[in-house]
């Protein structure tokens, strides 16, 4: 089972590269501040995305927050639109169809509708951005955050920047966030970085982590579970074609690890130890997944420019796979 | 349903075959009437749960409307509210253990009382292709 087929990836591209050449003539004609409107700034959502989710100052004590209840969303306009985001959060792959790739939907990591402290929440990132970043050396805005979500963790393409699905999704945010100090460092936000493992991940010792706790809602084949009848996934597939691909923050051993510790098997607490997160982390990151986007022509070339960490398996060699090597999966998403 | 098999000895296999060849046929008893606020009370902790209680939304296991999910997460949509109820409280008192990786021993501890009921009354109500 290969997950969704994509028919539809090369008239997409083919409307990109429409929509780009008319951008250009738009540009040329037109003031910039009008023509920067939409078109999502590639180039520099590629030098922005890192482990992101890991990137929470430490700084400062941090500020107890917790969002408003859903019973509370008004009924009126600016109500309508944190629904549509709800429904666009939750259902990723058929709310946002044209630029979801994968099986994964916002919620697949930001747990909870985006609410959960501890699984990067929306109304903690909220109030982090806009922001500086030594990554691209420039302020990096909500928008082209979301942006690197989309074309990265569900390997699809970068929802223009005045899209409905941009304003829905922060309409949703800023809602969650109302009253939370801008700038605050709150506390739950991002993911909680682990220390160091005491011993080195292995492999195989997480694929018997994954056996016992993961598989039963992952599938042991980590392929995720739809239900019978939806389009979309239950529990969302780990690798294979229909995951996350290698440029997302999760692709990173120390992201996943820290993720699956606070966060998993899903509905329990503390169910593993640190050392079991690392090593499952490890095991789920070694299998081959969709192409990096930023793929720069060689897998050393790409390794060295955007994987060049012990946490990222990209480039090496897995029971006789390369990973990433292009032949294995054709550059299909994250566009 | 492999957790309800795996609980099984080979014996009872037979004796659970010979008890439903004789049964007849009769209608399905109906769930006692919901009210509309008990309904919305339900909806709210199938689909959102109570996180600052522990308890993980029933959907996102058992599917939306309680649909079930192969192999492990059973239906509940159409289910008798008697029966959840049952079943709830009976993993709350340890009686029933079954559940993979004991999912259901937060849930079960953190609903209150008319939380229970109202989830089980939202569950009973949910058919197929029309969530309510």
């Amino acid at each position: 089972m290969s997950g969704r087929t994509k028919p539809s990836a090369e008239p997409r591209r083919r409307l990109f590269l429409v929509a780009a050449g008319l951008a250009a003539i738009v540009l040329a004609t037109v003031p910039h501040r009008i023509a920067a409107l939409s078109a999502p700034d590639l180039a520099a959502i590629d030098r922005a995305w890192s482990d992101g989710s890991l990137d929470v100052e430490q700084a400062g004590a941090a500020i107890a927050f917790a969002p408003p209840s859903e019973a509370d969303i008004p009924n009126d306009v600016f109500g309508d639109m944190v629904r549509r985001g709800i429904a666009i959060f939750t259902d990723t792959r058929n709310e946002a169809k044209p630029f979801a790739g994968d099986g994964l939907d916002c919620s697949s990591c930001h747990l909870d509708r985006g609410r959960r402290p501890g699984a990067a929440p929306m109304w903690a990132a909220w109030v982090r951005y806009p922001r500086f970043r030594s990554k691209n050396d420039a302020v990096n805005t909500m928008t082209m955050r979301i942006q690197g979500c989309f074309r990265f963790s569900m390997n699809g393409a970068p929802p223009p920047d005045d899209s409905e699905i941009m304003t829905a999704l922060q309409t949703y945010f800023y809602w969650l966030a109302r009253g939370a100090p801008t700038g605050g460092r709150l506390a739950g936000a991002g993911f909680t970085r682990l220390s160091e493992p005491a011993e080195a991940p292995s492999i195989a010792r997480g694929a018997a982590v994954f056996a016992g706790k993961c598989a039963a809602c992952h599938g042991s084949d980590g392929q995720g579970r739809r239900v019978a009848g939806a389009d979309g996934y239950q529990f969302p597939p780990l690798w294979g074609q229909s995951a996350y691909n290698w440029g997302a923050g999760m692709a990173s051993v120390a992201t996943a690890a820290a993720f699956i510790r606070a966060n998993m098997p899903y509905g329990l607490r503390d169910a593993l130890t640190e050392q079991e997160a690392w090593d499952v982390a490890m095991f789920v990151d070694s299998h081959e997944r969709p192409q990096d986007p930023r793929f720069a022509g060689s897998l050393a070339e790409t390794r060295a420019r955007y994987h060049d960490s012990k946490w990222s398996l990209y480039g090496t060699y897995q029971g006789g796979v390369r990973l990433g090597d292009p032949s294995n999966y054709p550059l299909a998403g994250g566009r | 349903m492999p957790p309800m098999a795996d609980g099984l000895a080979e014996a009872d296999w037979g004796d659970i075959a010979v008890h439903l060849e004789h049964l007849t046929t009769a209608a399905y008893p109906t769930s006692p009437a919901i009210a509309d606020d008990a309904l919305a009370l339900g909806r709210s902790v199938a689909v959102l749960g109570r996180p600052d209680r522990g308890v993980s939304p029933c959907s996102r296991c058992h599917g939306p409307g309680g649909i079930g999910v192969a192999p492990y997460f059973p239906a509940l949509m159409g289910l008798d509210a008697r029966y959840i109820i049952a079943q709830i409280i009976a993993f709350r008192g340890g009686q029933r253990r079954n559940a993979m990786l004991r999912l259901m021993d937060p849930v079960a501890h953190g609903l209150e009382v008319q939380e229970i009921e109202a989830v089980a009354g939202y569950f009973a109500k949910q058919r197929p292709g029309a969530l309510q």
